[in-house]
């Protein structure tokens, strides 16, 4: 089977911000859950890049080592995936992960975490592929309906991904590795103006 | 032909490159040249030291008003101020996405528009930049409760032009919302 990977062109991005709009409108997730964003490195300075980052779903994934309760899976294309019926919420991932991938809604007081939400590359979870299920914790699964593109490469406005599937390993580039430390630039999040449409329940 | 902005920080410049004498475009009066020599004699790039531009961001349209209606976009951006580094620590400010006060020469003096600071090189010393995409605040005032029932977009903001100041285009009659001053505070 192939190995599915993200291959973002640094040089081609232009932080339009198209792929997370795109990954939050397939899947559904609600405002503050950002399974996909664009990180800019050098921001305002000569040679600044941006770069869209999400779960890089690794071969060797730093998740599922420190996961207390095994909640994550690797399918034979390659994809991490986790049960949000197993997680606990504990934060571990999020520390272990180096790209930031892991995301929680806040379902209390005190910031308390609810159960860890992340890039699935269109494919689902554990439940039975294209069930209703399947859609409300983990969002579409378009690798189920035959699409070998997750919904943010459908997206590029700039022809930043010229590929998202290899067969071979060469597609792992060392401008991952940099963009991770960089800090997120921009203004900072927006306040929640009002309470966002949301089919899913937090802490699903 | 170079002329200088109705509202400029090169004072010194005015004499020899001024703007184009007032006229009348089709029966609307164009008084730019007054305007000038007002701000000039007034010494308004005293008041108002940064050059104040506006523009666009990649992934709002216009106004704003449908791409902060949508719930995915809105979340990504709010209205901000991009500013040197060397000026804004002039003004107390260090850090992106503080709250700061921007006023322009043509606003009524005490008012202000608040929106957070973006603390950049990408705009030179003495240059500022805001997006023109925000509108539903005025001068620190929220305005949500006059939308009609149901239209207000998720996220509201400053908009760029109540601060941008007076000048037409000769030929067309378009406004002036690029060259113009203002002074930041911190809020």
């Amino acid at each position: 089977m192939a190995r599915m990977k993200f291959l973002c062109d640094a040089d081609r991005c232009i932080e339009c911000n198209a792929c997370v709009t795109a990954c939050k409108n397939e899947h559904d997730v609600p405002w503050g859950i950002n399974r996909r964003r664009v990180v800019t490195i050098n921001d305002g300075k000569p040679g600044e890049r941006s770069v869209s980052m999400a779960c890089m779903h690794c071969t060797d994934a730093p998740c599922a080592a420190v996961c207390p309760v095994n909640c994550f899976y690797t399918t034979a294309d390659g994809v991490v995936l986790h049960s949000k019926d197993l997680c606990i919420g504990c934060g571990y991932c999020f520390y272990a992960c180096p790209f930031g991938a892991p995301q929680y809604p806040r379902v209390g007081n005190f910031s308390s975490r609810g159960k860890m939400d992340k890039c699935t590359y269109c494919a689902g979870g554990p439940e039975a592929d294209g069930t209703q299920a399947e859609y409300v914790k983990y969002g579409a699964n378009r690798l189920a309906e035959g699409k070998l593109r997750c919904a943010p490469r459908c997206a590029r406005p700039s022809r930043c991904w010229p590929a998202t599937a290899r067969s071979s390993p060469r597609s792992t580039r060392s401008a991952w590795s940099s963009a991770a430390t960089a800090p997120v630039p921009g203004a900072g999040r927006p306040p929640i103006a009002r309470r966002s449409r949301r089919r899913r329940q937090n802490g699903i | 032909m170079h002329r200088e902005p109705i509202y400029t920080p090169r004072a010194d410049l005015v004499a020899k490159y001024p703007t184009l004498p007032n006229a009348v475009q089709f029966r609307v009066p164009n008084l730019g040249f007054d305007v000038q020599k007002a701000a000039v004699d007034k010494g308004i790039a005293r008041q108002f030291p940064l050059i104040l531009t506006s523009g666009r961001i990649v992934e709002y349209e216009g106004g704003g008003e449908e791409t902060r209606s949508n719930m995915w976009l809105a979340e990504l951006q709010q209205m901000f101020i991009e500013i040197n580094p060397a000026d804004a620590a002039e003004r107390g400010i260090f850090k992106s996405g503080t709250w700061v006060l921007v006023s322009g020469p043509e606003m009524a003096s005490g008012k202000a528009c608040r929106m957070k600071a973006l603390i950049t090189e990408r705009v030179g010393k003495g240059v500022t930049w805001m997006p023109f995409h925000f509108a539903g605040w005025f001068q620190g005032d929220d305005l949500r409760g006059k939308y009609p029932s149901g239209t207000d977009p998720i996220v509201l903001g400053e908009s760029v032009n109540t601060i941008t100041t007076y000048g037409y285009d000769p030929a067309t009659g378009m406004q002036e919302p690029k060259a113009t001053l203002c002074q930041v505070r911190a809020a």
